[in-house]
């Protein structure tokens, strides 16, 4: 075989290639490690061996209910957001556009503070914003909105069925951070994204072009 | 149109400006600040009112008239909008606002309550998170994305930039300032660490036909405050510093509140990470007011108080009816605030505190702080 067919065929493979999905159905200790090793390396890998703080804590606060978080309450499992604590209020207003608790744990830090702000930024527009381009005011987000119930039943989105089904979190029907980042870096791409962005295929999940 | 008798088309063209003078009032109408839900919280010696937005206070903020805004769009006066605050300065009678979302740091003038873009020049702040003033007619702001201190005039004028030495703090990015006694503290996120700049004035008198004295700013970074076996720094977001010279800093990382000696002594540490009620989990700045210390906490969503002696005292959140509290809180601002423009001096505000909240739908809520704290400050060591 000549050289350039293998290595086409080489590079194609290597680029056809996906890293194997998440068991979804695998116990929760083995959960937690494998978290534990996506983090760990990573940006968020806050962790000291000369303290013992551990990997989880920046994001993790301990002390809390070791109870996974439920959509529908039952009767005997009432149903809560894990990243609340008691009497905190609640971000969810119907009808509004309104960062969900999930993007607040993010937006704690990444609001320019400890880290890059996500407020004044827009992953598509950032290097005009840095250039100073005088951008039109009156919204918050000027890139992709978080916060947003996902479009359903329109003929320029796919299902939630199927974006779901792709690895897209949609955290009570919305869009939100986590929604095109995995802050565990399970997938391990780059950027903490749940879904590979190769050829913009991380947007057409959800966006039919 | 052109068929239809004259008077017809004058009848149309005068309902059309009604219709249009109605929509503009309609608008005008809706865009009156309106009264703001209140909360009191008390325990102890402390009690704090939640009086309600900033800009509901000020005489004829954001009072561009609306049928004027729908017609010419909006003007320099009284339209400057805040859109997500974060720290905050008062210089005068300005308070000073570091708003991302322009970027850029608007002035209010709290007697008029006119607003509007501070900065002077070409030069802009890119990611400016906190702010404080020198009182000697220096600003600095902390701005996460150009990676240094810029230093302004009072009226907005770019002096100069602080950076440290590239060798000794190669990921330098302020995210917090405090001031006291000649020194400038800076939070540093980037090396982990806390920076210390001592700005020495000095006069001099340039050659003018009537000598003024004019103030430079000549300083040098000193050794910074780095992590200890007592007390880690990961990401220093909020410093404080107390009566007596001691620095509060709040890290917003590990969710703690530590003490530290001017010189960078451990003292201890008043709040750990934890979600009991005095505990924190993203603490942001932190502001010290009649012997009060109040943390902004916007994972909590709430701002925790704690006495000089480290024991925690309330915590100021949102209420279930009533008073909705915040959504991401991050700037403090202790300050009495000047009398708008004819009040009676009676009506004094007395010790408020400012708090900003980035994405809710009231961008500085006001509180009013009544009672003192206790003047020690043997601090509490938590289990």
């Amino acid at each position: 075989m000549k050289w350039w067919a293998l290595f086409t065929l080489t590079g194609a493979v290597a680029l056809l290639a996906e890293p194997p999905a998440m068991n979804q159905s695998m116990d929760l200790p083995d959960l937690a490690a494998r978290m534990h090793r996506g983090v760990t390396g990573t940006a968020h890998d806050f962790s000291d061996p000369r303290t013992g703080a551990g990997v989880c804590n920046a994001c993790h606060v301990p002390h809390m209910q070791a109870i996974r978080p439920t959509t529908q309450p039952t009767a005997t499992q009432p149903s809560f957001e894990a990243y609340r604590v008691p009497g905190q209020r609640r971000v969810f207003e119907p009808g509004r556009f309104s960062p969900g608790p999930t993007s607040l744990v993010c937006l704690g830090c990444h609001d320019g503070t400890v880290a890059m702000s996500t407020l004044n930024s827009s992953h598509a527009l950032l290097a005009g914003v840095r250039e100073g381009f005088d951008l039109p005011g009156g919204f918050v987000w000027r890139d992709h909105p978080i916060g947003i119930p996902y479009v359903a039943n329109h003929r320029e989105f796919r299902s939630e069925s199927y974006v779901l089904a792709k690895g897209i979190k949609l955290p009570q029907g919305r869009l939100e951070c986590i929604s095109c980042h995995d802050p565990h870096n399970q997938a391990g791409f780059a950027h903490l994204l749940s879904v590979s962005n190769r050829r913009s295929a991380l947007c057409l999940t959800c966006h039919i072009k | 149109m052109s068929d239809l008798p004259h008077q017809v088309r004058m009848c149309f063209a005068a309902l059309l400006g009604v219709l249009v003078l109605i929509a503009g009032c309609a608008q005008h109408e809706a865009m009156k600040p309106t009264r703001q839900e209140t909360a009191v919280f008390a325990a102890g010696a402390l009690r704090v009112e939640v009086a309600g937005a900033l800009t509901a206070m000020l005489p004829h903020y954001d009072a561009t008239p609306a049928l004027q805004a729908f017609l010419y769009g909006p003007s320099d006066y009284g339209k400057t909008a805040l859109r997500n605050p974060q720290g905050m300065c008062l210089v005068g009678q300005r308070l000073l606002v570091g708003d991302q979302n322009y970027p850029a740091i608007v002035a209010i003038d709290l007697t008029t309550g006119r607003s509007w873009l501070w900065e002077k020049g070409d030069a802009r702040c890119r990611c400016p998170v906190a702010l404080v003033t020198d009182g000697l007619g220096k600003v600095y702001v902390a701005d996460t994305t150009l990676r240094a201190v810029l230093v302004y005039d009072v009226n907005g004028q770019l002096l100069n930039t602080l950076q440290p030495d590239a060798a000794s703090a190669p990921q330098f990015r302020p995210a917090a300032l405090a001031w006291h006694d000649g020194v400038l503290y800076v939070g540093n996120v980037g090396d982990r660490r806390i920076e210390r700049y001592a700005r020495v004035p000095t006069l001099e008198t340039p050659a003018q036909p009537h000598p003024r004295a004019a103030t430079i700013d000549v300083g040098s970074w000193m050794a910074p405050i780095t992590n200890n076996d007592t007390a880690r720094i990961v990401a220093p977001c909020g410093l404080a510093v107390l009566p007596d010279g001691e620095l509060l800093v709040a890290d917003a990382v590990l969710g703690t509140l530590n003490r530290f000696s001017p010189t960078g002594w451990a003292l201890g540490t008043i709040a750990r990470s934890s979600r009991g009620e005095d505990g924190l989990i993203r603490p942001k700045q932190v502001a010290v007011c009649q012997g009060w210390i109040f943390v902004a906490d916007a994972g909590r969503q709430s701002v925790q108080v704690y006495g000089l002696n480290g024991q925690w005292q309330m915590e100021i959140t949102g209420q279930a009816r009533g008073w909705a509290g915040w959504t991401l809180p991050a700037g403090l601002l202790a300050c009495e605030l000047p009398q708008p423009a004819g009040e009676p001096s009676a009506t004094s505000t007395g010790p408020v505190l400012l708090v900003s909240d980035g994405l809710g739908p009231v961008s500085i809520t006001m509180l009013r702080i009544r009672g003192s704290g206790s003047a020690t400050q043997e601090a509490r060591h938590a289990p």
